[in-house]
Order: structure tokens, then C-alpha cells, then sequence
């Protein structure tokens, strides 16, 4: 009789988990510092790991707050490049919160490697920055 | 009597109609009116009815035709029909009937609802209710929505698709349009929403947004199978997820997942698209319904047609919902284009639709639609003439691609100077189709045109009438001479066709284009159809093999013809495309193709580019360039710009140069996704004709549309919001359900 208990008491958790297992869907907040200097305009390239893809693009805070571009060629698989500029003279400076991505990681948690390919402030100026790429917990 | 037109004008204010509105949204379950009742006016509608069966007779001393008792009226202006009146119109209120005040002798009517043709007689009736607009001289004056038909109470369908936004910018002959659908959940329970639209069969759609709330997640297009494996597993596990997927150029099919009781998700779609040019006018088309398919026996990838509850019944790879005809969705439209084309407008009208005009200054104008004409159940037609056409021809727009060459399109005129050519015979062959969807107006429409085809026959030519619909037959074993015994012979033949049954094209492309060619005579086929089937490529492909030296000229005929089969039939055929809807003088299409065909500018077309490397051009092969249809070009550029155009061909077999200097070319920045929408047409061309192989095609058109971020038969748009995850497994799927188009008959047309 105990032979049983094990595989039953396995199938109930597996039916009562299907409703709501585990999701591949994660978002990631995409952070720029460029420090003192002002931020009007970026391009970043973010790469995931194989078995992650992007799924949406979202943006970040104002004044980066619409969705942002991404460059349709340059797409493949979890690699995205994304970019936005501003046209608003009150411009962010340090860490700014400038995008979301939405991913879908199937083979569980995926490493990314992130790279700033431009960024420059209102007049056009290159400026140096670091880019940041943060899991967002889940939200019911 | 011929030429003669005329006009029974009614003024009797909601006497002979059953609304003012265009709708009867009584809450499911209100008591509801019969037949009978008429409107309230003190005459049934049984009694209006005989009314105008008895006008009918004693004007046309015949019984009355099926349409006189089930037309659903439609507006539009008809400023091509010259008017001579013999009616008059009653005045405000009153009793039924026309009154004896006199209409203007040769007046041209400003807007008028148009009942219907005496096609024997060349007679139009037709009905008109002043709507008069308190100052507001921009409002056309358009009548209001009335119908003349039996009266039932309609029932409002709850729908997850609540209004449709559209929003264009019409700049240079290009128009950009932003469609945002909002979907909301009027259940109790969670839904997936799933919506089959119809989009312009050229529209290069870029852009796909998803809004939560205040959060908007822009989509990625992916490969096909991809992006719906991704949107699965979002829906599954519960994830708000939207998926866009090309079911034909011309169709599309949203779907957007795990929408909450009450809560609402917008989907925002951009595509770009270039306009049509048609003697002098430039026309913007937005279709807003798919007219019921047709798929033939054995077939299981086409678009099946069902109503309301009969989900599955087709047995089709994708499903089209339609309401019943006495069920009104809740979806609303709402329209505003703005033309900006940086000249002067001459004319800017809908034929179609009520519309305001709005002008913003600067030779820019606001186009939206009255609020009472919002159903969204025809084609939305806007159409403008310039000032002076030379003034924006702008012959060349581009797009530098940064690499040191980029993207153009142009157009190509005819030559205006074509002369008139000596005519040689022809042997005219008129295809009807004559399928069930057909019946009623579109086939009567059709036959308008076929009478008037026949009448101005060349008596060198010679003629053949086919009709099909589950078969195909001809009028006779071979084609007639032009005689007038046979032309009387033809007409009566036109007489004689009903329509039901399956739409059976690829029979009558058979019975049009096999029979042996007569050596002495240029095969003309004027193929007369809806268009409404689901295996496109199929008959495309018969086209293609068949076609030989015939020319294929189509005529769409009815409210939302499948634009993308009659376009591609043309192409294929080296001929033009036509439309002509129900409500609409066949003059117009008819004289159309006479004119073209009696004045072919520029056959056998080749280009030679002066000034730059110039390759990838679609068309592939120019087609032959006729009076008032220019041809637009797209293709790519490197090194310097192009500085002149060597065009070259035949006119009536004499060989032809003209040199066009392309002057300075104006940018746009979607030139290279119009010009990548193009390149998958030519694609899918290719590969229907065996230039180039299946696999091949969908490779190259795979690449094309991710490179340049556009949805097509291989890549689709999809759209996860990783972070609202609603409870419990997916939600049960809700279709929307649509109207049948106006003038096509739910009951020969769905399978209920």
C-alpha cells in the first residue's frame, strides 16, 4: 500500500501546481548610469543566454518612459538592441531606469551580458555611462 | 430611355425607412416591434412596401425585382451620374410617395442614397432625405442611416472588441495608419479575445503595441511558430500576451490573452502603405470587415465562415465568427485622417461614408466620420484630386539606408500624349461569379456592368458570358460575334443568372482562359467577383499557368471585395484592377476599362536607370502602363542618386522612349518597409508562377520581414507582459463576431 502513497501524493501536487507552475516570463529593468553627466540618448545591446528570448520592450521612467525602439535587423533570438532619445531640456543624470524587457527563459534562469553602444547628452555629446540589468520579483 | 435617369426622391422623414440611427440597440430582451408594425409612422411596413412595388410597376411595367423588398440602404455621392429627373421630392413629413417638385433638369446630386438600378432601362432610382446642418457648412450632407427592409428587433451581442480607433496621416501618395483595438472583457470570467480584420493587401505593418493601464510594451516580431509558441505558453501561464498573425495579405488575426472580467487591454498596430491613383485621384482604402469565404471541398487551410455558436462547423484552419442578421455587436468605429500632401485639394470626398471635413490650414485637412456612420460592415473609401495634379506628382521619395545607398519608389505615369491606336478585335470574355455570396445586389451589380460592357462591343469583337459558381458554363460552345442579335442574345443570358451555390473559381478561370486563343483576336477577361474564397494561392497559381497572352482586367464588385485576389488576378493578367460597389454607377468601371483598352500608352515596359546602381525593383516585370493608372515602383539604390528614368516599350507595336527627369527626390521614412512589403509580394509571386521554389521563397521572405520588423506569412508579432499574471489556467476563447459585409446575405453565405 505505501508503494502508492508516494506516486499519488506526486500526482497531487503536480494537478494542484498546474494552475499556476512555475513561469518562464521575466522582466528586467535595464538601468543607465552615466554619472554627472546628463542623459538624453542611448543605444544598448543585451544579450541573453541560449534558451531566452525577448518577448516585449517596455520603457522606464520619464523621461524614457515610452516604449523604445529596437533595431528589427539586429534581433535574434535573446540579443536586442534598443535605444531612445529625448527631446526634453530637463534631462536625467546617474543611474536612470530607461527600459523593461520581458523575457522568456526556458531553461530556467538566463545569464545576459549588456553592453552601452551609445549614449550622449542633450547636445548630442558623447558621454560614458554603464548599463545595469536587474531581475524584477514577480508581481500577483 | 436610355441615359436617362430617373429619380423617385422621398423626403418623407422616417415614412418609408425604419430609422434615423443605422442602428436598433434594444437591450436583449425588450419587446420588440414585428414586421408589421412599420416605424410608427401610421403606415406598416407591409403597406410602404406595396407602396413602392406598385410605384414600381407603373413605372417599369414589370413586377418588381427580389431587391425591392430586402435593401439595406447605403449613402454615397454619385456626382458621375448625370441626373435627369422626372420625380420630385416630398416636403419635410407627410404622406408617402414622390411629389410633384420638380428636380432640376441635369442636376448633379450632392449626396444621395442611391435604392437601386433599372439596369434594362439605365434607370436609378433614388431616395433621398435632406439632412440639413445647422451652419456647420464643413458636414457633408449626407443623408441619415435609414433601411429599407423588414424590420426585426436587433439584439445587442456583448463583444471583447469594443472600438477601434483609426488614425491616419496621408503625406505624398504614402498614408501611415495607427489602429488601436481595445479589447474589454464584459464576462465574468477571464477570456482570450480573438479578432479576424482586414487590413490593405499592401500594408507594411511595423509597429504592434500592447497597453496595460498606463504600461506599454512594445511587440518583437518573430518567426511564425515561435511567436505563437511563445504567446501559448504565456497564455498558459496566465501572462496578458497578444499575438498578431498574417492569415493572407490582406487578413489578419489578433489574439490577446488572460483579459480579466471588466479590464481592458489596447492593441496598437502601425502600417504604412502606398495609395492608389486612378484617373487623377488619389484613394485611401480602409477595409474594415472580411467578407464570408468561400473554401472548396477537401480544403482545410482556408478561411471558414460561421455563426455565432457554430465555432469548429468549417473545418477551416482559421474561423471567422459573423453575426446573425438580426444580432448588432457593441463595436464602435472611430476614424480621422489627415491629409497632407502639401498642395492644394481640389475635391476630397468619401463615396463611402458621411464625413467632416476640417481644415487645418496649410492645405491640410481633418477627415472623420459622422458619428452615425460607424458601422464597421464596408470598405472606407477617401478619395482626393489636387489642384494641380503636376504640383505633387513627387516622382521619387527615398530612404537613405546609411550605407551608402538606401530605398526609393516612384511612379510611373503613363504617357499622357498616347495616341488613339487603330483598334484590332477582340474577343471580350465576361466572367460572373455567381456564388452564393453574390446574390442579391453584388449580382445585380455585375450584371449592370456585363449590359453595359456588352452594349459598347465593337462589332469586330467577339464575346463569350460565363457563369459559375459550384460549376462553370458557358453562354455558348464558343465566343459570338458582336452582332446585335447576339448582344440581345448575350443580355438575355445575363437575365437569366441566380446566384448560389460555392464559388467554384478555379472553374471559371478554366472555362475563361482554356479554350484555344483566336488567332485574329487579343483575349480581353473581365472576371466580375467578390472575391470571398479562401484558397487564393491556388487560383492565383491556374492565373499564372493559364494566362498566356490574355489580359485579365478584375472587377471587384461589392462593399469589402477581397482587394488582394482581385489586385493579384490583374497583375497576373497584365491588366487593372476595378472596383465597383453596390450602390454605385457602373458607368464609371465600364468606360474605365473601354478607355483603357482602346488606349494601351505603354506595353512590354522596360527601365534603365541613369545615375545610379538601381536593383531589387518590384515589380519584377513593369506591367503594361494604361491611361490614368501609374505604376509605382519600390526598389533599392547604391552610389549616387538617380538623375533620369529611360522608360521603354511598344505602342501598338511601335517601339517607345520616354525619358523622365526624376528631379530631387523627397525622403519618407518608410520607404524601406513599403519597399519590403513589396519584395514579399514579389516573392510570393514568384513562387506561385515556379520562378523560384516554396522553400526559397519562404526563406527570403522570412529574412526580409525580420529585417525589416514586418509581420508576413512567416513572422508575426507577439507581446508578453511578464510581470501581470492573472490566477487560474487560461480563460476560455471568445471570438468577436462581425457583421457580414453590406449587401451579402448571411443565409447564402455562413455556415450556421
Amino acid at each position: 500500500m505505501k508503494r502508492w502513497l508516494v506516486p499519488i501524493a506526486l500526482l497531487a501536487v503536480t494537478l494542484a501546481g498546474r494552475g499556476q507552475d512555475a513561469s518562464p516570463f521575466q522582466a528586467y529593468d535595464v538601468f543607465i548610469d552615466a554619472g554627472d553627466s546628463a542623459l538624453a540618448v542611448y543605444q544598448v545591446e543585451i544579450r541573453a543566454s541560449k534558451g531566452a528570448l525577448v518577448t516585449g520592450v517596455e520603457g522606464g521612467v520619464a523621461p524614457f518612459a515610452q516604449a523604445p525602439y529596437y533595431d528589427p535587423a539586429a534581433l535574434q533570438g535573446g540579443r536586442i538592441v534598443i535605444g531612445a532619445f529625448t527631446k526634453n531640456q530637463n534631462v536625467p543624470r546617474g543611474r536612470v531606469r530607461v527600459a523593461r524587457l520581458h523575457m522568456m527563459e526556458e531553461n530556467g534562469a538566463a545569464t545576459y551580458t549588456v553592453k552601452v553602444i551609445a549614449a550622449a547628452g542633450p547636445d548630442g555629446e558623447k558621454t560614458p555611462a554603464k548599463i545595469e540589468l536587474a531581475r524584477v520579483g514577480e508581481k500577483r | 430611355m436610355r441615359h436617362a435617369i430617373v429619380i423617385l426622391v422621398l423626403l418623407a422623414g422616417g415614412l418609408l425607412f425604419a430609422c434615423s440611427s443605422g442602428k436598433h440597440q434594444e437591450a436583449p430582451g425588450a419587446a420588440s416591434k414585428t414586421a408589421d408594425e412599420g416605424c410608427g409612422c401610421g403606415q406598416s411596413e407591409a403597406e410602404e412596401l406595396e407602396f413602392w412595388r406598385n410605384a414600381y410597376r407603373e413605372r417599369f411595367g414589370k413586377e418588381p425585382p427580389e431587391w425591392l423588398q430586402a435593401y439595406r440602404n447605403k449613402f454615397g455621392k454619385i456626382d458621375d451620374v448625370e441626373m435627369r429627373a422626372s420625380g420630385g421630392y416630398a416636403g419635410a413629413g407627410g404622406a408617402a410617395g414622390a411629389r410633384a417638385a420638380p428636380w432640376p433638369k441635369r442636376r448633379r446630386s450632392p449626396y444621395a442614397g442611391i435604392v437601386a438600378w433599372d439596369a434594362d432601362a439605365d434607370e436609378v432610382w433614388v431616395i433621398e432625405r435632406y439632412y440639413t446642418e445647422g451652419g456647420d457648412t464643413d458636414v457633408e450632407r449626407a443623408p441619415a442611416h435609414c433601411q429599407l427592409q423588414a424590420k426585426v428587433a436587433d439584439v445587442q451581442v456583448p463583444m471583447p472588441l469594443e472600438h477601434t480607433a483609426v488614425e491616419g496621416e496621408i503625406t505624398l501618395h504614402l498614408a501611415t495608419v495607427k489602429i488601436t483595438q481595445r479589447y474589454k472583457n464584459p464576462y465574468d470570467q477571464k477570456i482570450e479575445a480573438v479578432y479576424t480584420f482586414p487590413l490593405p493587401q499592401n500594408a507594411a505593418v511595423s509597429d504592434f503595441l500592447m497597453k496595460i493601464g498606463d504600461r506599454t510594451i512594445r511587440g518583437i516580431v518573430r518567426e511564425k511558430e515561435e511567436a505563437k509558441r511563445i504567446y501559448k505558453m504565456a497564455r498558459r501561464h496566465g501572462h496578458v500576451a497578444s499575438l498578431l498573425q498574417q492569415d493572407r495579405p490582406n487578413v489578419f488575426t489578433q489574439s490577446v490573452a488572460n483579459i480579466e472580467p471588466q479590464k481592458s487591454v489596447d492593441i496598437e498596430i502601425t502600417y504604412f502603405h502606398t495609395l492608389r491613383f486612378v484617373d487623377n485621384e488619389y484613394e485611401f482604402v480602409l477595409p474594415t470587415v472580411v467578407g464570408p469565404r468561400f473554401n472548396p471541398p477537401g480544403r482545410t487551410d482556408g478561411i471558414g465562415a460561421v455563426g455565432r455558436g457554430s465555432r469548429g462547423h468549417s473545418g477551416q484552419a482559421r474561423e471567422i465568427t459573423y453575426l446573425k442578421p438580426n444580432e448588432i455587436s457593441s463595436h464602435e468605429l472611430s476614424f480621422s485622417v489627415n491629409v497632407n500632401v502639401g498642395a492644394k485639394i481640389a475635391k476630397l470626398y468619401s463615396p463611402t461614408h458621411a464625413i467632416v471635413k476640417k481644415d487645418l490650414g496649410e492645405n491640410r485637412v481633418q477627415v472623420t466620420l459622422r458619428e452615425s456612420d460607424n458601422i464597421p460592415n464596408r470598405d472606407i473609401l477617401l478619395r482626393y484630386r489636387l489642384a494641380d495634379p503636376a504640383e505633387v506628382r513627387a516622382r521619387m521619395v527615398t530612404f537613405e539606408a546609411g550605407d551608402g545607398g538606401g530605398y526609393f519608389l516612384m511612379v510611373l505615369d503613363p504617357p499622357r500624349t498616347a495616341e488613339n491606336i487603330p483598334q484590332s478585335p477582340r474577343e471580350m470574355v465576361f466572367v460572373l461569379d455567381c456564388s452564393g455570396s453574390m446574390q442579391g445586389q453584388p449580382l445585380e451589380t455585375s450584371k449592370r456592368a456585363v449590359r453595359r460592357a456588352l452594349r459598347r462591343l465593337d462589332q469586330n469583337d467577339t464575346f463569350q458570358v460565363i457563369r459559375f459558381s459550384n460549376q462553370a458554363s458557358p453562354m455558348g460552345s464558343r465566343p459570338l460575334p458582336a452582332t446585335p442579335k447576339n448582344i440581345k442574345k448575350g443580355l438575355r443570358y445575363l437575365d437569366s443568372l441566380e446566384a448560389k451555390g460555392g464559388t467554384m473559381m478555379e472553374y471559371g478561370i478554366h472555362a475563361a482562359l482554356k479554350p484555344a486563343a483566336d488567332a485574329e483576336r487579343r483575349r480581353i477577361v473581365t472576371f466580375l467577383t467578390d472575391g470571398y474564397i479562401g484558397n487564393e494561392k491556388d487560383v492565383l497559381r491556374i492565373v499564372k499557368n493559364e494566362v498566356g497572352d490574355s489580359r485579365i482586367f478584375s472587377f471587384g464588385v461589392g462593399s469589402s471585395v477581397n482587394r488582394y485576389l482581385l489586385e493579384r488576378m490583374a497583375s497576373h493578367g497584365r491588366g487593372v484592377a476595378t472596383y465597383v460597389r453596390n450602390d454605385e454607377s457602373s458607368r464609371r468601371a465600364v468606360d474605365g476599362l473601354y478607355k483603357r483598352l482602346e488606349r494601351p500608352a505603354l506595353a512590354n515596359v522596360s527601365l534603365k536607370w541613369a545615375g545610379a546602381g538601381v536593383s531589387d525593383i518590384e515589380p519584377a516585370v513593369i506591367p503594361d502602363l494604361f491611361v490614368g493608372r501609374p505604376v509605382v515602383i519600390a526598389g533599392r539604390y547604391s552610389g549616387t542618386r538617380m538623375r533620369r528614368l529611360f522608360v521603354t516599350g511598344t505602342v501598338g507595336g511601335k517601339p517607345r522612349e520616354i525619358v523622365v527627369d526624376l528631379g530631387d527626390p523627397v525622403t519618407h521614412p518608410a520607404i524601406a518597409k513599403v519597399w519590403a512589403r513589396a519584395r514579399i509580394a514579389g516573392l510570393h509571386d514568384a513562387a506561385i508562377s515556379g520562378q523560384v521554389s516554396q522553400s526559397e521563397a519562404a526563406g527570403e521572405i522570412r529574412q526580409t520581414a525580420l529585417q525589416h520588423g514586418l509581420v508576413s506569412d512567416f513572422t508575426s508579432f507577439v507581446a508578453v507582459d511578464s510581470l501581470s499574471r492573472t490566477a487560474g489556467t487560461e480563460g476560455t476563447t471568445v471570438r468577436v463576431a462581425v457583421p457580414v459585409p453590406d449587401g451579402v446575405k448571411y443565409e447564402t453565405t455562413v455556415d450556421d
